[in-house]
């Protein structure tokens, strides 16, 4: 009680009010809040006071960010919430591709609706399975994956009847018909992300669902040869549903114009392109570029180019 | 929707300090709560919330107005939100929170706690203990005990500084 009189004296009325009501705040509210945080934080605030102590044990949403597979096996086991709404891995996390599959699967069991595996460690890229039982998770709504995966071939069954949103970065493909195959699993899909390999635009990205497609070109040395011959058949996402592009890391390449012209030619209901550069674009280069997809005929009239950072609008 | 049929509605809102407010039942139908009481007929003359004093309410209706004029575009409403809460102080996003927790509006709950959550991440334990009115009822032995309990939460942190 010391503390809190102590303190409040030096806060005038408007605030004391609202801390007062802060006060009262119902723990569900307190867990909902404390879900935007990294896990580390949220168990820190098990120190407030006793109301707090377990409070972060019910936190539907698991973040870690360099935490060891120790620490993270120690949370799993200490939480009392029986769902998981989120689980996210970021770089810098310690892992293992045995340990992975526990999570992974701990996650599935447990109601997941929004996973994120963003990791780096290029000694175990990419050669691993994921579990089976994420391709078939019924819960899922938003799947992003990076540097840890690799997408199985047609023989395994894939069924995301809510997945709305999946981003696939630097993943590995067990074949030609994975990413199709994929796609196919997923009904009312929106969103698509992916860095680029060449032959997955032409044979691989086809859903009748998708809004919003991000292209990332970075990872240098893909698709650099274009296509041998543009695709004879336009995926029907392109032409009817399509509202968004953005491509991101552009270099200025020749295989980059010819898939910036392809996708403007063929997306009928774009609504709005964005192009980023790559930081290693000088001025001129971009003019250049500027002028030259400016030239490119539009499928979709109101369809607007937004070049990312030079707040330019055509 | 109701409000897709027809000429548009509005609702007056009253706060518990009882001022008034009107706002279009379209924006208004953001709020859970509100919808609620429009479906059940309850809507008709004046709505009292009881929970939400007159200043919140005022913020909360430029909220609903602002967002609803936003077409189905995810990223442009994000950025609304985004905007809408740059200029907001503790205290203001304190009660903002709990308004959208009475109102159950999902969008502005969700933007206020992370806007919240992001502003508590870079402060001290004692910080947040004076900001959310939280009463230390540890002993010092209990407090170390749950200290000792999560040390790798702890590692570089001080936990009675003021900031």
């Amino acid at each position: 009680m010391e503390v809190k009189e102590q303190c409040s004296r030096n806060y005038p009325e408007q605030s004391e009010l609202s801390i007062d009501r802060l006060s009262d705040l119902p723990d569900s509210v307190i867990c909902h809040i404390l879900s935007f945080l990294p896990t580390k934080f949220s168990v820190r605030t098990s120190i407030l006071s006793q109301r707090w102590r377990f409070l972060w044990s019910y936190v539907p949403n698991l973040y870690f960010h360099l935490e060891n597979q120790g620490i993270i096996n120690r949370v799993m086991l200490l939480r009392r919430a029986r769902t998981i709404n989120a689980f996210h891995l970021d770089r810098g996390t310690e892992w293992s591709a045995y340990q992975l599959q526990t999570w992974i699967t701990f996650a599935v069991m447990r109601g997941v609706q929004r996973l994120n595996l963003c990791l780096q460690d290029e000694e175990t890229f990419p050669e691993h399975n994921l579990p089976v039982s994420l391709f078939t998770c019924k819960t899922l709504v938003d799947l992003r994956l990076r540097n840890c995966a690799l997408i199985p071939a047609s023989g395994a069954a894939v069924c995301l009847p809510r997945l709305k949103i999946l981003h696939l970065v630097y993943v590995e493909f067990e074949a030609d018909e994975s990413l199709p195959h994929l796609l196919s699993g997923c009904p009312v899909l929106e969103e698509f992300e992916m860095a680029l390999l060449c032959d997955m635009v032409c044979c691989g990205l086809s859903s009748p669902t998708i809004k919003r497609l991000t292209l990332d070109f970075i990872a240098e040395g893909f698709g650099e040869e274009g296509w041998t011959e543009e695709p004879q058949q336009v995926p029907r996402c392109l032409l009817l549903h399509l509202r968004i592009i953005k491509l991101e890391g552009i270099v200025g390449k020749s295989h980059e114009f010819e898939y910036i012209g392809y996708l403007l030619r063929n997306a009928k209901v774009l609504e709005r392109m964005e192009i980023s550069y790559s930081v290693s674009v000088g001025s001129e280069e971009k003019i250049d570029m500027l002028e030259k997809i400016l030239r490119f005929k539009r499928g979709s009239t109101a369809c607007e180019v937004n070049f990312v950072g030079s707040n330019c609008k055509w | 929707m109701a409000a897709e049929t027809g000429t548009p509605t509005t609702l007056t809102l009253k706060s518990n300090d009882d001022e008034l407010f009107s706002v279009a039942e379209s924006a208004a139908i953001l709020s859970v709560t509100i919808r609620n009481m429009v479906e059940d007929g309850c809507a008709g003359g004046v709505i009292p919330l009881d929970n939400v004093d007159g200043k919140t309410l005022a913020s909360v209706i430029t909220y609903m107005n602002g967002i609803s004029a936003i077409p189905a575009d995810e990223e442009k409403k994000k950025s609304y939100r985004d905007k809408f809460l740059s200029d907001k102080d503790f205290e203001t996003l304190a009660d903002m929170v709990l308004a959208a927790n009475y109102l159950n509006m999902s969008c502005l709950m969700d933007a206020v706690s992370a806007k919240i959550a992001q502003v508590m991440e870079k402060k001290s334990v004692g910080w947040v203990r004076r900001k959310f009115g939280i009463e230390n009822d540890y002993t010092p032995e209990e407090e170390a005990a749950v200290k000792e309990e999560h040390k790798w939460t702890f590692e570089g942190v001080e936990t009675d500084d003021d900031n």
